[in-house]
């Protein structure tokens, strides 16, 4: 046989190894499933709609709220600082700048627990850190920051300071939302701006 | 030239171990991604009379179990060996359940990427993921 054959059957064998490999070119996770059900069983993943109006009040720049809803129920309403990533848009190239990184903490939000839970554990299985949820999503936010009343008597110093928490991201949620939709759109593209310039990027 | 060509056979049975290693490794997640994305993946408890399918249910709370006859395993042991063995074994739908639809959505995407089939999320209303509360806007709002 030929030196010519030769190489051509070798370079056939390497065809046929590289058609039949398992792997295609698309994303597949990088931590092990035992890694990610290790740290899907851990309760820090969770942040309260308290602690993110918190965040709200006191402008965390280390805080990246994203809002995992459609654009027309993010148009509705949303979290003021939150920037809208939809559920299905979730593995757009264009996003791997917000949600892989090492300086801000992403919190992920949608309406109730469910897609917000999946988007947060495909971004962990991604190996993308500094991911949380904040649990029980819009739902939990309207319940418990937007519509709850203090009904006591007597109010202690931790609750004045909780319900004062929630009065103000309360005002803050409904100026933003309140605004007409090119003011709000300024507004979004304002802030986009602004985490493309304190990120480094460009727009 | 005999030489060379032993060199590079060498190197593609390497390149086969490789590949077959990695084939057959149970612990890795070999699915792409996207696939999380785009199946549908819930089905609500009002549904399940309508359901035609044979079907189990997977209660993933093992302290507050919650239907007859289901299957019992625990979130944080979903991964041994013999509950991955039951889950593979499972006739028809599987239907995750957990009171707190988290648990059960966080488990989905960790048997989906694994390849189990068929798996979905049990939930008690017919749509988690639905905005219970209407914005009202304050329209005297103007900006300062």
């Amino acid at each position: 046989m030929n030196a010519r054959i030769k190489i051509s059957l070798l370079l056939a064998g390497v065809g046929l190894i590289l058609a039949f490999l398992p792997f295609n070119a698309a994303k597949s996770f990088q931590l092990k499933p035992t890694e990610l059900l290790d740290v899907s069983s851990n309760s820090d993943m969770y942040f309260s709609v308290d602690e993110v109006a918190r965040f709200v009040n006191n402008e965390d720049t280390t805080i990246q709220l994203i809002d995992l809803r459609s654009a027309s129920e993010f148009m509705e309403s949303n979290i003021p600082g939150s920037i809208n990533i939809p559920f299905n848009d979730l593995l757009n190239p264009s996003w791997e700048g917000y949600l892989n990184q090492d300086k801000v903490r992403n919190v992920y939000y949608a309406n109730g627990d469910e897609t917000a839970n999946m988007a947060w554990t495909i971004v962990s299985g991604l190996g993308y850190s500094n991911s949380f949820v904040m649990k029980g999503g819009m739902n939990e936010w309207y319940k418990t920051v937007m519509l709850s009343k203090f009904e006591g008597e007597r109010i202690t110093p931790r609750e004045n300071a909780l319900f004062e928490n929630r009065y103000k991201a309360r005002r803050t949620f409904t100026q933003i939302n309140s605004l007409p939709d090119s003011l709000k759109m300024q507004y979004l593209e304002a802030k986009r701006l602004e985490e493309s310039q304190l990120d480094g990027g460009c727009e | 030239m005999k030489r060379n060509i032993l060199w590079i056979l060498g190197a593609l049975l390497v390149l086969v171990v490789l590949v077959l290693v990695r084939t057959f490794n149970t612990n890795l997640f070999k699915r792409n991604v996207s696939e999380a994305l785009t199946t549908e993946m819930t089905i609500s408890v009002q549904e399940l009379s309508e359901l035609k399918e044979n079907y189990s249910i997977v209660e993933l709370d093992a302290e507050n179990q919650r239907f007859p006859n289901s299957v019992v395993i625990p979130f944080d042991k979903l991964l041994d060996k013999d509950n991955k063995e039951k889950l593979a074994s499972i006739d028809g739908k599987t239907l995750l359940y957990s009171g707190d639809i988290a648990t059960s959505s966080k488990a989905w995407v960790i048997l989906n990427q694994l390849e189990f089939e068929a798996v979905y999320i049990l939930s008690d209303e017919a749509n988690p993921e639905e905005l219970k509360y209407k914005f009202q806007p304050d329209t005297r709002i103007r900006l300062e």
